[in-house]
């Protein structure tokens, strides 16, 4: 994950949207003193409904192009379409067209909304969704400037050109700025043709089916509306304020005055405030911050409304500011958090997704606004009425937003998750036939994948076809053939098998003796089948004892004798595994010898007894795992966390000692950053076994944050660790979703690969004491507060430092 | 482990010889504090030039980490395959005992670290790792001998 995107991607987005700006202060102080001039206020509504019509339209036609052209060209058709829609606008104006105006203003939001899908488009296919948080404010500030500028630029073009209509003629050079950089950004950045997958030929067409099915684009739709109304509301309602306190002059005075403050605090705050803020705090935040502030003060609006009245100065002035933290916040936080959102939206249907919830919602919303306004206004309803609609909506709107977050860490949890090769039911019934051919092969490899796939499954093969593998020449196909006909209720066949069986437990070829361990399974056919067990437990060949170990069933925990060696097989490398599973089988009978054992000195470096421990600990308790997650040696304590999240046992460990273990590791790995940075030589025993002790740290956050938040944390890890570009970011972007601030500041520069150990050593800083190299290698060495806890690592020091080892 | 800090078997200290086992490519991604275990068990053997490390058909279980020196891996006078620092002898016979499968001779003074089976039995249970790097090890190996024999024939 780069905090850097490419040279140059940043500065020509930022370019285009500036372009943009421009050219949108163009077309809306004409129109609106053109408009408002010849037919007044009271046809604005109309404008509202007009937008709804077009702006569906129009959307649907770019959503319908995007899946069958790339993003660019899309663009770039529709910009040269609305700058050509400019000039001819200017014309007809010129020509004493003045119903032109209404064009201008229904074509304004619908512009507004496209051009943030193209710029927003490109940022997709060109920023990682990390990059996206922290640099898409800074793109949006480029509009901001460029609206400001555009205002400024109107006074002196309007001196320059004569009248308001001939401001048209600057709009049309500004958007024809704005299609020139945006094919320069395709020029330098042909990444940004990232087409829809399949795009070519196949023209795939989401249906809103497939479009909404993961539920995000719809969340995202329901959320941008209720943002699109909420915004027109507070803006109805500055407006309406303004109206009723200042006319004529005064009233151009105060607009005039107000959009400079307006865009001055937006650039502020897009500038210094935003991409900290959303760096900080990410989506969590970035999608309710919005309608949360503009519910709080609706709500005292309207509280004010009840007491002073609608005509008070201060709710005027609440209006205004409502009005500023709207625009300065969808600007910073909302636009941001809403783009990184879409990022959870497959690459093939992003632009369609984004054409219909930005090109369609949002002009839905205007329209939807325009009539609520106009249904108020004409059954006489007063501002309160207004204000208590926008505030109850706002609280919807911020309650979207929660929804909207928790449906995108699903969606990224979702995109880490691996796949599962965890075998799924079987049937055997429609597979008799092909079950009976293999029984009956001549091939004994055959035979046994036939006798293997019956082991414990109902199946009406045939008896004939296991009775000829009971005469099989191979020993152990016979034994496996009459067990599954002793399994069926034939007494002659579990009477041979038991003969058999024993028979083969005495034989000198260490085969043999394997058959008839795993010939004692589940179903114990010998008489003496316990005291065979035990024998094949001792057996000098390990494939014996593990197939004996497999052979442990629940019902021998009551036989000390099998339990003492199942136990200690899990101290022997090539039994462990099957030691741990038999233990699993054998319950409660196990955990006194499993707890002592766990305790014995130096036990714990066993990992199978400690994992056998784990399991044991989920039914019986935290003492049975305790002395390893207590253990001074953190590898011993990482393995047991390991065990633990194994056997879905995260809730024995309380989370006082997960909150001991995760500040140990922190601190572990910061000592050990810093100590790996202080050293000048570039190799070296000493910086490997730091090396080595940062990584167990890492492990060790990881694991206990795992256990805290799930599996969707290892899953994460496993994509930052594993993954490139976006991808990768998408990884560090869910593990951020997923734990808490706190922990993120220690885990996410200690999860990132991509970070040198200096940069980590520097965000884990204040967690380790300031030393140089000369104190840390003696720190190292005599470690005298006991948090090294390594003798490998004091070794190494000394062998640094040149003195003999002691 | 606090056995570690006084052991120093041999010529080589325990930290040279946990670097050595570093630099072989199968002992790579272990920590040094379990490679430590694994050295201190680890079996140091200086060959000159000519002397034999491993005869063809010897039941043997363990394997050879060449710290210094080459060796020659053979099948009688037929030479398979040189091995340097870093590489491994007789991996096979650990995994599965068998009959040595060709002769190594020190091609110069060598020196070698013995690792037995049981050591790198426990190394497999704790560090699954491991095993990619044996198969690695063996598919290499796999891919030299056949480039060997295309040559030759």
């Amino acid at each position: 994950v780069s905090d850097t995107p490419e040279r140059g991607v940043i500065a020509l987005l930022t370019a285009q949207a500036l372009a943009f700006g421009v050219t949108l202060a163009l077309v809306v102080i004409p129109a609106n003193a053109i408009f408002l001039d010849t037919y007044g206020a009271k046809w604005l509504p109309a404008t509202y409904i007009a937008i709804a019509v077009v702006g569906t339209a129009a959307s649907a036609f770019v959503a319908r192009a995007a899946r069958r052209t790339r993003l660019v060209r899309v663009a770039t058709v529709s910009l040269s379409t609305i700058a050509v829609l400019y000039a001819a606008s200017w014309l007809v104006l010129v020509a004493g067209g003045e119903w032109v105006s209404a064009g201008l203003l229904v074509l304004f939001p619908i512009a507004l909304q496209l051009g943030f899908v193209f710029i927003g488009g490109q940022a997709g296919r060109l920023l990682d969704v990390r990059q996206m948080k922290e640099k898409f404010p800074r793109i949006v500030a480029g509009f901001t400037v460029g609206f400001l500028l555009g205002g400024l630029l109107a006074i002196p073009l309007l001196a320059l050109l004569g009248s308001t209509e001939n401001l048209l003629l600057g709009t049309t050079v500004a958007q024809i700025a704005f299609l020139g950089l945006l094919l320069e950004t395709e020029r330098r950045f042909p990444e940004v043709h990232a087409a829809p997958a399949g795009s070519s030929g196949e023209a795939r067409r989401p249906s809103a089916r497939v479009l909404f099915a993961s539920g995000l684009v719809l969340l995202l739709l329901v959320y941008q509306v209720l943002s699109a109304m909420g915004s027109w509301l507070v803006d109805y309602l500055l407006f309406n304020r303004a109206s009723a306190h200042y006319s004529g002059d005064d009233l151009t005075a105060f607009l005039s005055w107000y959009t400079a403050v307006l865009n001055l605090a937006d650039i502020l705050f897009l500038a210094l405030v935003a991409g900290p803020l959303m760096r900080r705090f990410g989506l969590r935040l970035g999608l309710v911050l919005n309608p949360a502030v503009v519910a709080a003060f609706l709500a005292v609006m309207a509280v004010v409304v009840a007491g002073p009245g609608a005509a008070a100065y201060g709710l005027f002035m609440l209006a205004a500011a409502a009005r500023l933290a709207d625009i300065v916040l969808t600007d910073g936080t909302t636009r941001t958090s809403v783009n990184a959102a879409f990022q959870m939206v497959p690459i093939r249907d992003r632009l369609a997704a984004q054409a219909v919830v930005e090109g369609i919602g949002v002009p839905v919303a205007i329209g939807v606004t325009g009539a609520v306004l106009l249904l108020m206004n004409l059954v006489g309803l007063g501002i309160g009425a207004v204000i208590v609609f926008a505030a109850v909506l706002s609280v919807v709107w911020t309650a979207s937003g929660v929804v909207m977050y928790r449906s995108y860490t699903r969606a990224l949890s979702d995109e880490m998750r691996r796949r599962s090769l965890a075998p799924s039911g079987y049937d055997l019934a429609e597979d008799d036939a092909a079950l009976e051919t293999l029984l009956r092969s001549d091939d004994a490899r055959d035979v046994r994948l036939a006798l293997d796939l019956l082991a414990g499954v109902a199946s009406v093969a045939s008896a004939e076809a296991l009775r000829q593998a009971s005469e099989h020449a191979d020993p152990d196909v016979r034994l496996r053939a009459l067990v599954q006909l002793a399994a069926g209720g034939d007494a002659d066949a579990a009477a041979g098998a038991a003969a058999l069986a024993t028979d083969l437990a005495r034989s000198a070829d260490p085969g043999e003796r394997r058959a008839a361990a795993a010939a004692l399974g589940p179903r114990r056919i010998a008489a003496a089948g316990q005291s065979m067990l035990i024998g094949l437990l001792d057996d000098p060949e390990p494939t014996v004892r593990a197939a004996a170990l497999d052979a442990v069933v629940t019902a021998d925990a009551d036989e000390q004798e099998v339990v003492r060696r199942v136990v200690a097989a899990l101290e022997e490398p090539r039994t462990a595994g099957n030691a741990t599973a038999a233990v699993r089988r054998l319950g409660s009978s196990a955990v006194p010898l499993l707890a002592a054992a766990l305790a014995r000195d130096g036990a714990p470096r066993r990992l199978p007894l400690v994992r056998a421990a784990a399991e044991a600990a989920t039914q019986h308790g935290l003492a049975v795992i305790e002395p390893a997650l207590r253990d001074r040696d953190r590898v011993v304590v990482l393995a047991a966390l390991d065990a633990v999240a194994a056997a879905d046992g995260a809730a024995v460990v309380p989370p006082d000692l997960l909150d001991e273990m995760f500040h140990d590791a922190a601190a572990h790995a910061a000592r050990a950053l810093a100590a790996q940075t202080s050293l000048a030589a570039p190799d070296g025993p000493l910086r490997r076994a730091l090396e080595d002790e940062s990584d167990l740290a890492r492990r060790l956050v990881i694991a206990v944050l795992a256990l805290r938040h799930g599996d969707g944390v290892r899953d994460a890890v496993r994509v930052v660790d594993g993954a490139e570009g976006q991808r990768r970011a998408l990884g560090v972007e869910a593990l951020d979703v997923l734990i808490s601030r706190e922990e993120a500041a220690v885990a996410l520069p200690l999860v990132r690969r991509d970070l040198e150990s200096a940069e980590q050593a520097a965000a884990l800083g204040q967690l380790a004491p300031s030393r140089d190299e000369e104190e840390w290698i003696a720190d190292l060495a005599a470690d005298p507060q006991d948090v090294w806890r390594s003798p490998w690592l004091a070794l190494c020091a000394r062998h640094t430092a040149g003195r003999p080892p002691g | 482990m606090s056995e570690v800090a006084q052991a120093s078997v041999g010529s080589l200290g325990l930290v040279e010889r946990v670097a050595a086992l570093h630099r072989v490519q199968l002992f790579g991604g272990i920590p040094g504090r379990v490679l430590a275990a694994v050295a201190e068990a680890a079996v140091e053997q200086r060959m000159s030039a000519g002397e034999v490390l491993m005869e063809e058909g010897a039941v043997e279980a363990h394997l050879y980490a060449i710290v210094e020196g080459r060796v020659r891996v053979h099948r009688g006078d037929r030479a398979l395959v040189e091995l340097g620092p870093g590489a491994t002898v007789g991996e096979l016979a650990v995994l599965v005992p068998a009959p040595r499968a060709a002769s190594v001779t020190a091609l110069e003074p060598t020196l070698v670290l013995r690792v037995d089976q049981g050591v790198l039995d426990e190394l497999l249970v704790d560090w699954p790792e491991l095993a990619h790097g044996v198969i690695a090890e063996l598919v290499a190996r796999l891919r030299a001998t056949t480039e060997f024999a295309d040559q030759a024939s």
